[in-house]
């Protein structure tokens, strides 16, 4: 079964479909919830959340692209979610190296050497903790601009801001990111440092 | 780490043009200064490989699968279109319902003010649909005589019928008049004058004989006319007549508080 008849077949309540796309895109939305929120308990929940609304919400599918649809929903979850989290102080830079990479193995990730297998995961690690330390509305746009791949229209739609606002966001976001790892380029990997702005 | 406005504004300019999002006229001026400045394009190459270390961050892949079990579903069917549109129809019918009600109250309010009250008067359902004839000024509250009442021609109306003896209909449609809550109507609103004349199509020939009845008055045999008997019913008739004009108002409020209830329940249910 193509895509659209799975998902008409998961509209008439046939989980056994909504099931076929769960497995397709599980793997996705996870890692929007993972970068966004920056714990694995979280995604986890998060995740688990943002499937079952979406069955439930599935009549309310109006067709384009189903994976844009799901990606809205976990982004706004995790948006909201974040907005709770607001009392509690955003993740400093100073945290740089607490990100719960134990809780999550599935970090460490690729092909290569061991070197290069740990400048990746440094990376990986060194970048989710500067992620972590931008404001929700700067982060939900960067991430589903620069992770996930959607133009501004559709990150316009997703977060129901108007575009100009996702291109200041997004740029305000992308600056942000960018002087904190150059603040840090010691702490990169040697292959990753930014030039330039010395 | 504070940046200044003008770094601001050249970061969304660099931003927008990784993403090809600038206009051509911003386009072409931004590469004009890229060209003369070197600073600027170690900045917009420092934002390159920013965007592109986040494009190459590896994914984290889901630790288990999230397929969904009948008993975690069991009571979260998928909603059909329409219902999934009900919170949103729900909103619309609070916003017509607030706005009716607004529209309501201010009608209300602006029929308190003198001249406005004649809307407020409800004819009972017995009385013949009477037409209105004319507006009454408080002068005119006093019984015409017959010298200050102009004869059918000069106004205008057609020659009186003569009709030596009423009938008992035209009785009872003078009486009608009398039962109306117009009558009462003197004795609201600070002494607001009704200035709706009813005229009882069956009586037309007892007003043109006698005048021009501009007030709740009796038109009695003989073409005298009296002032109604106002204060029988004084009490009942004063709160019926305050707060009957009220009451769609009031019913309005109370259908658009629960219209707004029924929408935040329905706005949450689909949140969750």
């Amino acid at each position: 079964m193509d895509e659209s008849a799975l998902i008409r077949a998961a509209q008439r309540g046939n989980l056994d479909a909504f099931n076929e796309l769960v497995l397709t895109y599980q793997h996705r939305v996870y890692n929007l919830a993972y970068r966004m929120l920056g714990d694995a308990a979280a995604a986890d929940d998060a995740t688990q959340e943002t499937l079952i609304s979406a069955y439930r919400n599935l009549g309310g599918f109006r067709g384009g692209s189903f994976v844009s649809w799901l990606l809205r929903i976990v982004a706004n979850r995790c948006y909201d979610e974040l907005r709770r989290q607001k009392r509690r102080p955003a993740t400093s830079w100073d945290d740089f190296g607490e990100v719960d990479e134990e809780a999550n193995p599935a970090l460490i990730n690729g092909n290569g050497s061991p070197e290069d297998h740990l400048e990746r995961d440094e990376l990986s690690r060194l970048l989710q903790a500067a992620i972590n330390s931008l404001p929700p509305d700067q982060r939900v746009v960067v991430l589903l601009s620069d992770v996930e791949g959607m133009d501004y229209a559709e990150i316009a739609a997703a977060v129901r801001v108007p575009l100009g606002t996702v291109k200041s966001r997004l740029a305000r976001g992308r600056a942000r990111l960018r002087d904190l790892l150059q603040a840090q380029r010691e702490l990169l990997p040697r292959t990753f440092r930014l030039e330039g702005e010395d | 780490m504070g940046r200044t406005r003008d770094q601001a504004r050249t970061d969304e300019l660099l931003s927008a043009y990784l993403d090809g999002m600038l206009s051509p006229r911003e386009r072409e001026r931004l590469e004009a200064r890229l060209a003369v400045d070197a600073e600027l394009r170690a900045r917009l190459e420092s934002l390159r490989q920013t965007v592109a270390l986040l494009r190459a961050m590896p994914r984290v892949p889901a630790p288990r699968n999230y397929l969904l079990r009948p008993a975690m579903v069991a009571a979260a069917r998928p909603r059909s279109r329409a219902s999934s549109l009900l919170a949103p129809a729900l909103s619309f019918a609070t916003a017509v319902s607030a706005l009716l009600c607004v529209v309501v109250f201010v009608a209300n309010v602006m029929g308190g003010l003198p001249g406005g009250m004649r809307a407020a008067a409800p004819l009972p359902a017995e009385a013949p649909p009477y037409p209105v004839a004319e507006a009454a000024t408080p002068q005119q509250m006093a019984v015409p005589t017959e010298e200050e009442t102009p004869s059918p021609a000069e106004r205008g109306l057609p020659p009186a019928i003569p009709s030596p003896t009423p009938s008992v209909d035209m009785m009872m449609a003078a009486e009608a008049v009398t039962e109306t809550p117009a009558a009462e109507m003197p004795l609201l609103g600070g002494g607001v004058v009704p200035t709706a004349t009813l005229i009882a199509p069956a009586a037309l020939p007892y007003l043109t004989a006698t005048t021009t009845v501009t007030s709740p008055l009796v038109v009695a045999e003989g073409g005298e006319a009296e002032a109604p008997v106002v204060s029988e019913r004084p009490a009942r008739g004063w709160l019926c007549a305050l707060f009957l004009p009220w009451l769609p108002a009031v019913g309005l409020s109370l259908l658009t508080v629960g219209l707004a209830a029924a929408s935040f329940v329905a706005w949450r249910a689909r949140r969750r």
